[in-house]
């Protein structure tokens, strides 16, 4: 039930996604051009409203299905690699290195109408670099837990951080605007090459984490004895963490840091589903791409010509979702 | 010989936790480590799993050494019980006795209709059936106990290492889980390694005991001769005096 | 964010990129709808006589008075716009022109996408550049030989301030301009307005602590500028003079003590356009007055 309602909830995402806009266009006009794309009729849209709805929309909304998957999928496989309901997919240092990255690219010109080009392979470089240094130093050798690795992704974010911060002070006044505005993530740049950049990492990596569900599962009694069941815990760890920190790298390097989705949409399809990953995640990446898509809608709508920042939206939508999901469940259960 | 611990050694940082540490335990019997607090009991029996890396020394189980096993590899020839074992709130009893079967199935796959099958039977083996689908947070402390030797049972291993099995559970609890492992021992070959506090308990139920005291075996042998030594007090540092009650030995503080 | 870059003095014409921009924007039809994300392109459009074609402005342009109400109405927030949005504020893309600041949500491309014209024009580096700027407006907005014209008067108006400046030896006027307190922003000369200041030939004490990373706006800290002892400040941001004098250990810089606070009218600093003729006034005013007073030089 849970199941069909999330895909329900995609579908009308998806179809919010491409037809709610400054523009007005009907949904059965896209509809029809959709069929007369695939030969089906012939009833076209126009040539500016088919390049809003197929150029702008879609790959917005394609971006923000595959953003929204992979941040709620790699937060509740964190959740459940460090057995830690506050876990989020910036935990191990990836938005802080992110954030170092794209703050040394658009610090870097100042006042420039484009900021680099460079700026979200230096995003991407600078969280996956995050992530390797917080490995190093807290979760490797024989030693190393997740309690270890946790602490290890606190101070590297931490010295990260201040990095940036130090650049920041360093920075004009007009690019501290900008790095901030990217700090809060957007969908709004998205095109079809930035969908083919983070496809290939979002299909990957979210297939991982979700085929260790089952692993993640056995987890839930504790390191210790999922190791004296028979699971390689340090080989779980490693790659979980590796593809869940290599998927939300690829994201946030092009839509910036947008927060909450890792962590409320795993815990909403917990609350709904229970407390095993291998529903918990598959779900996640549905839910969180719907989430994502229709948080999406919002920011680009309701201060047009402007938008508002994605990470605003994702925060004052879900916070209260959350809420009300987590009174009804104690009412069921008193 | 089941299990056959030599030289052991297990250091954490400098200080040595359990030092030259040899005993060997045979098929279908009992050992039970028994010693005081800091003796070194949980450190031995976490390492006897392969849970923890050796100084020194080997364990071989059914002529394996265990720890140049992989984890997989090594649940499928011994199954361990910490002394608190997690309880993972909202999962089902019968989930978490599926879980004792992940080295059979390995995590990329599910269990198979053999591997429930041998869930359902350690089910109905323990009593738990009618508890199947009850949330483990919501079991009481016996039921929580007994859902964890079922856990370990459908392991399906020969060899089970226990530390502390009976922390935390009233008299009759105790004794009945003492009875089921008893059971499974005379029964079915079970090899058991315990740590146990409770010294009366201990020689009712164990072929053998081994007194361990600062890291190092002080005696090892039946459990009626080692009950007996002069040793155990000295261990202990407190008078231990033996009666022998209805034909078993129970052993309590000299009133002095 | 509060917008504090004044952009653009001119002071040469600049020949050579001239017929370069001609060439490329003639045969491009005139837009009859502009949108301006940019205040100071915003203030030149309405200067040169484009405003008729001025439909909307991202809500820092509020110079002048017909901009601020464009502003009010849409509220664009230039460092997050809609591109859909923006394009749907004009009736036709082929009409449309967009002219940014900062390419924010690669704006750019995704308007040139729906057919949308694009001008980007940056805070430029030098009074040339701007200058040029001036002129590429006249010509994308067809009003070039007004805006040619009015670029001239204002150069020659600024280049007049430079000349009539008096040279004395020995009297070296430092001076401080402060766009923000807390952190003390301020621009060195490699800015236009700093270029500016320097033609007059003053020192400008943020210059040795230009890096890389500030774009020639860095943030200073205070007491370096108690230590750099400035004859004169300038402020364009919020501060007044009275409120320079309350700040611990100001009291003792020379600029203080001798009454050169010099408050710039938020017009003044935070437009160029045409307004820069009066900054560039009021700045060489206030070295002058500098100059003339012989308490300084005791």
């Amino acid at each position: 039930m849970v199941s069909a309602a999330t895909v329900v909830a995609t579908l009308v995402a998806v179809v919010v996604g491409l037809v709610v806009g400054p523009t007005s266009i009907g949904a059965g006009a896209i509809l029809a051009d959709l069929l007369a794309h695939v030969g089906v009729g012939h009833a076209r849209l126009n040539a500016l409203d088919g390049t809003i709805v197929w150029q702008l929309r879609a790959p917005r909304m394609v971006l923000g299905l595959l953003a929204g998957a992979m941040l709620a999928v790699a937060g509740g496989s964190y959740q459940g690699i460090f057995r830690n309901p506050l876990a989020d997919p910036y935990l191990l240092g990836v938005a802080a290195g992110a954030g170092l990255g794209a703050t040394v690219a658009i610090v870097h010109d100042g006042g420039a109408v484009n900021v680099p080009t460079w700026t979200p392979w230096l995003a991407f470089a600078g969280a996956l670099v995050a992530v390797a240094l917080t490995w190093l130093i807290g979760g490797r050798g024989p030693r190393s837990t997740t309690s270890t690795l946790i602490l290890a992704g606190v101070a590297m974010a931490a010295l990260l951080t201040s990095a940036q911060t130090f650049l920041l002070q360093q920075a004009s006044a007009q690019s501290l605007a900008r790095v901030y505005i990217w700090l809060l993530g957007s969908l709004a740049s998205a095109n079809w090459s930035s969908v083919e950049v983070v496809l290939p990492y979002v299909l990957l990596c979210s297939l991982i984490c979700v085929m260790a569900g089952r692993a993640l599962d056995v987890m839930s009694v504790g390191e210790e004895e999922a190791r004296a069941l028979g699971l390689s815990v340090r080989q779980v760890r490693g790659v979980v963490v590796g593809a869940a920190s290599l998927g939300t790298a690829a994201v946030v390097s092009v839509v910036g840091l947008i927060g909450f989705v890792g962590i409320i949409v795993p815990h909403i399809v917990r609350l709904l589903v229970g407390t095993s990953y291998r529903r918990i995640l598959p779900l996640s990446v549905v839910f969180g791409a719907a989430f994502l898509v229709l948080c999406d809608t919002v920011a680009r709508t309701v201060l047009a010509p402007s938008e508002l920042p994605l990470g605003v939206v994702t925060a004052i939508i879900g916070a209260p979702v959350f809420v009300i999901i987590l009174s009804l469940r104690r009412g069921v259960r008193s | 010989m089941t299990v056959v611990v030599e030289d052991m050694t297990v250091r954490a940082g400098r200080s040595t936790l359990v030092e030259d540490v040899s005993f060997s335990v045979p098929a279908g019997s009992w050992c039970t480590i028994i010693g005081p607090n800091g003796a070194g009991k949980t450190s031995l029996i976490t390492a006897l799993a392969g849970l923890r890396g050796l100084a020194k020394g080997r364990v071989l189980v059914k002529d394996l050494d265990v720890h140049a096993q992989s984890e997989r590899q090594r649940a499928h020839v011994l199954a361990f019980v910490p002394q608190n074992p997690t309880v993972p709130v909202g999962m089902s009893l019968r989930d978490y006795v599926v879980l004792g079967r992940t080295a059979a199935h390995g995590v990329l796959r599910g269990p198979s209709t053999a591997d429930l099958a041998v869930v359902d039977g350690v089910l109905e083996r323990l009593d738990l059936g009618a508890f199947a689908s009850r949330d483990m947070a919501t079991l009481s402390g016996g039921e929580g106990q007994r859902a964890v030797l079922a856990r370990t049972l459908a392991q399906g291993t020969t060899v089970v290492f226990l530390d502390e099995p009976i922390t935390g559970l009233d008299v009759r609890h105790q004794l009945d889980m003492m009875a089921l492992l008893r059971k499974e021992v005379d029964e079915c070959q079970l090899t058991v390694v315990a740590t146990l506090h409770d010294l009366t308990l201990a020689s009712s139920v164990t072929d053998q005991l081994v007194l361990l005291s600062h890291g190092r075996v002080v005696e090892k042998g039946p459990a009626a001769e080692v009950l007996r030594r002069d040793s155990l007090s000295a261990v202990y540092g407190t008078t231990l005096r033996v009666f022998t009650v209805d034909g078993r030995d129970v052993v309590l503080p000299s009133s002095k | 964010m509060k917008r504090f870059l004044p952009r653009g003095l001119v002071v040469a014409l600049v020949a050579s990129t001239w017929p370069l921009l001609s060439a490329s924007l003639a045969g491009a039809s005139m837009p009859t709808c502009i949108v301006s994300l940019s205040p100071t392109a915003t203030d030149t459009l309405f200067t040169i006589g484009a405003g008729a074609q001025v439909k909307a402005v991202d809500q820092d342009s509020t110079v002048p008075l017909a901009a601020a109400r464009l502003a009010r109405k849409d509220k664009i927030n230039a460092l997050n716009p809609s591109a859909e949005a923006i394009a749907a504020l004009c009736p036709s893309p082929a009409s449309e022109l967009v002219v940014i600041s900062y390419n924010a949500n690669d704006i750019a491309k995704q308007l040139s996408t729906l057919g949308v014209t694009v001008l980007e024009q940056d805070a430029p580096s030098s009074l040339s550049a701007a200058y040029a700027q001036i002129r590429q407006l006249g010509l994308v907005s067809g009003h070039a030989v007004k805006a040619n014209a009015l670029a001239v008067a204002l150069q020659a108006r600024i280049l007049g301030y430079a000349q009539r400046m008096p040279r004395h030896s020995g009297k070296v006027v430092s001076v401080y301009y402060e766009i923000s307190a807390a952190p003390y922003y301020s621009l060195t000369s490699s800015t236009f307005v700093g270029s500016f200041m320097r033609s007059l030939g003053v020192v400008n004490i943020a210059d040795p602590e230009n890096t890389s990373a500030d774009a020639g706006y860095p943030s200073l800290n205070p007491e370096y500028i108690v230590k750099a002892n400035p004859n004169l400040i300038l402020l364009a941001g919020d501060a007044t003079a009275a409120a320079v004098k309350q700040r611990r250990g100001w009291s003792s810089i020379k600029a203080v003590r001798y009454g050169h606070v010099v408050v710039l009218t938020a017009n003044e600093a935070s437009q160029w356009g045409f307004l820069l003729g009066d900054l560039a006034q009021r700045i060489s005013a206030s070295v002058i007055g500098v100059i003339n007073d012989p308490r300084v030089w005791k």
